[in-house]
């Protein structure tokens, strides 16, 4: 079920009603009809694939429970090691078994040996990154002591699969996440009222943003070869919009979901793009993936405290497993190892927190001339690496590359696919960074303007915006669902 | 949680009232002209109306119509006074013409090039059917029309006879727009921009599906000839077939038996040709009409045949 679908806009509501109405008795109850109504939420897009999340859920709420009640550190060992093969093993398996198998046909062809090709058609179950990961954070955890396991099935199992996040995140920590569902929930007329105004919020950046670019994005990268390097680097720079409106709405929409049910998610995005430097911009872009492989891989593995090469090995381990877990694809882990090589001069020369706790134009209205010059600067590193996000091979994210450089020209002769003027696109996405710049102290309150009916005049603006921007002829599922 | 409602229920009327505002100041809505039936269920518009047509999602086309006293989209009037030769135009909304202003439809390009006067019979979701309706409903006049021109597509051939002599289809369309909610949708501007954006078209094709004439599945490689041959014998078409000329666009799919067929008994001006001859684009990229490169081509395609006619 998809947040921008009317099947959503009939589901959130009775939900909602229901459970403020006749579920609020106790947390019992509460957790009880958002298990349901996760599960429902989930079996919409493919019911089988729910035996998925139960067989992670059931395998960590006993590993869990085991790992405490054990007394040994080598039994503690086993339990742990056998939550992560297993949910490792789901990952890898739908994920990346047809990538290994091609990539391996590949090697050897590429030394003049045919295999003949087997490939499994496996489907990517939506949300496998995510509620693995999840689920994986709850039994490290409890391992390291740093939570007590819950003997409650059902809240654990509300933690697992709490449809707000379930399929693109935000990757919620057990500690967070598992306390606020083990609690009675009381309802809050202005944490309701908030969740409402983040969700208006996502949708604005996924409609009126993301997907008004999408089309004009798939058309530019899929013709490339017949475009001129102005055109490509209008495709590039859309894109970065395309995929910030997307996956930072659906946070949104999330963030504010939960709210509706007395439940505080994570922030996942910080105004990125705002960003003066590559370290600056992983503190701002899909935080609870980058802090996730910072407590559970990189800091595990020495992080930065055992000499310099073991730092620099662990720097692009961490970012060539954050690209992999995009995708199963060399191009996103080429993308991960450029954003290794961009980060990794800062680490050298101690640069990596220089804008650790700030924000651009912190005192001043208007950012300053260096804060412009290296925003803008990380900005075009970013979009680069962005072009191996978005293509379908490492040869044609080169050759998208070097075709806008060397065929670069300033006259954009570009028409939208299905007709539309461009500079529609362009108001909006300047309007859009403007509006981000003014709300960039605080991500969780993007409407805040004390007079109620200005206020009111914004969202019906907003909405009415959304509304000149739908279409019917895209694919509206949220890009981050095929990871 | 009454508080919530109650705000939340205040505001979807707020920001209707806001909707209903923006969209008329906007001009981002469709007049919707009314229909009429003639004699034997053939649909035309009431005559005599006069509105705005906005196409692509933020008025990307604008357009003006003019109903006649006919009911069809012309500035000119039906009356088969003028001293210079007439020709019909019949068709769907390829030739309606709301895809254009009025005063610029493919009859008035025809006429510009030409001494002849073009008269344009063509509703929206018309199909061969309509079209013969209307040449017999023409038939005391047709002695002072040179010739008729027909435009089809695939799918005016996938109704056949029986199905189109219920007249279903125009009697609903006329209950439908007498009806209140009717009367509602076409006073809330809203209501008709949304429309517009085809949010709601997979819920209106099941709807529409359950109402009227279904088109035949295809399963059979000979319907449309099937169709067509069954309509032009109901219709004794072949009493008119030195006036009649088929436009079609072959790149179209028309199954192959149809088109052979047509080829070798009437007049047919393939229109293909000479879309793949324009070096743009012939059909507007949000819509599937043609666009004004489109138009000229077929107007100048007319021209070209009544020229040749003529020299021969």
């Amino acid at each position: 079920m998809l947040f921008n679908s009317i099947e959503y806009l009939i589901f959130l509501p009775i939900i909602f009603i229901v459970y403020w109405k006749y579920f609020n008795k106790s947390e019992k109850y509460q957790n009880s009809l958002l298990l349901i109504a996760s599960y429902f939420f989930y079996s919409w897009w493919d019911y089988r694939f729910l035996s998925l999340i139960i067989i992670s859920t059931i395998v960590d709420y006993i590993v869990g429970i085991k790992i405490h009640n054990s007394s040994q550190i080598k039994y503690k060992k086993r339990w742990l090691t056998l939550s992560i093969l297993i949910n490792i093993s789901l990952l890898g398996f739908f994920k990346y078994c047809n990538f290994f198998i091609d990539s391996w046909i590949d090697l050897w062809a590429a030394i003049g040996y045919e295999l003949s090709p087997y490939t499994l058609k496996v489907i990517l179950p939506v949300g496998i990154s995510f509620y693995t990961f999840q689920t994986l954070s709850y039994t490290i955890d409890v391992y390291k002591d740093k939570l007590k396991p819950t003997k409650n099935f059902i809240a654990f199992a509300t933690y697992v699969s709490f449809f707000p996040q379930l399929v693109a995140g935000p990757i919620e920590r057990a500690s967070r996440l598992l306390p606020q569902i083990l609690k009675s929930r009381n309802f809050n007329y202005q944490q309701c009222v908030e969740g409402l105004r983040l969700i208006l919020w996502g949708m604005f950046k996924k409609i009126a943003v993301a997907d008004s670019l999408a089309i004009m994005v798939d058309d530019i990268f899929l013709n490339y070869q017949s475009l001129n390097g102005g055109v490509l680097v209008f495709g590039a720079i859309l894109f970065a919009f395309q995929i910030y409106g997307d996956f930072s709405g659906y946070s949104d929409i999330a963030i504010g979901t939960a709210k509706l049910f007395g439940v505080e998610l994570t922030s996942n995005f910080k105004f990125p793009y705002f960003s003066r430097d590559i370290a600056e911009f992983w503190r701002r872009w899909h935080i609870s993936l980058s802090s996730w492989f910072r407590d559970y891989l990189y800091i595990p593995l020495g992080g930065s405290r055992k000499g310099k090469w073991i730092s620099i090995r662990n720097i692009f381990i961490i970012f060539i497993v954050s690209g992999f877990w995009h995708g199963a694809n060399w191009t996103f882990i080429i993308w991960g190892l450029i954003h290794a090589l961009l980060y990794l001069p800062l680490f050298l020369f101690k640069k990596n927190r220089d804008n650790y706790g700030s924000i651009i134009g912190e005192k001043t209205f208007l950012p300053t001339i260096k804060e412009t010059f290296q925003t803008l600067t990380n900005f075009l590193l970013v979009t680069i690496a962005w072009v191996f996000f978005r293509s379908d091979s490492v040869a044609s994210s080169i050759d998208y590359l070097i075709r806008a450089i060397t065929n670069f020209n300033l006259s954009m002769q570009y028409m939208h696919p299905s007709g539309y003027r461009l500079i529609d696109y362009i108001i909006i996405i300047i309007f859009f960074i403007l509006y981000e710049y003014k709300i960039r102290f605080d991500e969780r309150s993007p409407i805040k303007i004390k007079n109620k009916f200005l206020r009111w005049i914004v969202y019906s603006s907003l909405l009415f915006t959304m509304f000149l921007f739908v279409f019917d002829n895209i694919d509206n599922s949220f890009i981050y669902f095929q990871f | 949680m009454r508080k919530l409602f109650k705000n939340s229920s205040l505001f979807i009327i707020f920001t209707l009232c806001v909707f209903e505002i923006y969209i008329r100041i906007f001009n981002l809505y469709d007049d919707i002209p009314k229909y009429d039936l003639l004699t034997n269920n053939i649909l035309i518009y009431k005559p005599q109306q006069e509105g705005i047509k906005n196409f692509g999602n933020r008025k990307e086309l604008v357009t003006k119509y003019s109903i006649n006293k006919s009911g069809f989209n012309s500035i000119i009037e039906y009356e088969f006074i003028y001293n210079n030769s007439i020709i019909a135009l019949i068709g769907d909304s390829h030739i309606e013409g709301f895809h254009q202003n009025v005063n610029n439809s493919i009859g008035r390009r025809v006429e510009k090039k030409s001494n002849y006067i073009v008269y344009e019979y063509a509703i929206s979701d018309w199909n061969l059917d309509n079209y013969y309706k209307i040449i017999n409903y023409l038939s005391d006049n047709l002695n002072k029309i040179e010739n008729l021109f027909i435009y089809l597509s695939p799918s005016d051939l996938e109704y056949p006879l029986n199905n189109n002599l219920s007249g279903k289809t125009e009697t609903n369309k006329i209950k439908k727009q007498n009806s209140s909610l009717y009367n509602i949708y076409s006073s809330i501007k809203t209501i008709s921009a949304f429309n517009q954006t085809g949010i709601f078209q997979k819920y209106k094709n099941k709807i529409q599906s359950l109402q009227e004439v279904k088109p035949q599945e295809l399963t059979n490689t000979n319907i449309h000839l099937k169709n067509f041959i069954e309509l032009n014998k109901y219709y004794k078409i072949n009493n008119y077939k030195k006036k009649l000329v088929y436009l079609v666009n072959s790149d179209l799919k028309f199954q192959k038996s149809f088109l052979e067929y047509l080829y070798k008994n009437f007049n047919v001006i393939d229109l293909s040709k000479s879309f793949s001859n324009a070096n743009e684009d012939v059909y507007f990229k949000f819509d599937k009409h043609w666009n004004e490169i489109g138009r000229e081509q077929v107007a100048e395609e007319i021209f070209r045949y009544l020229k040749k006619s003529k020299l021969n």
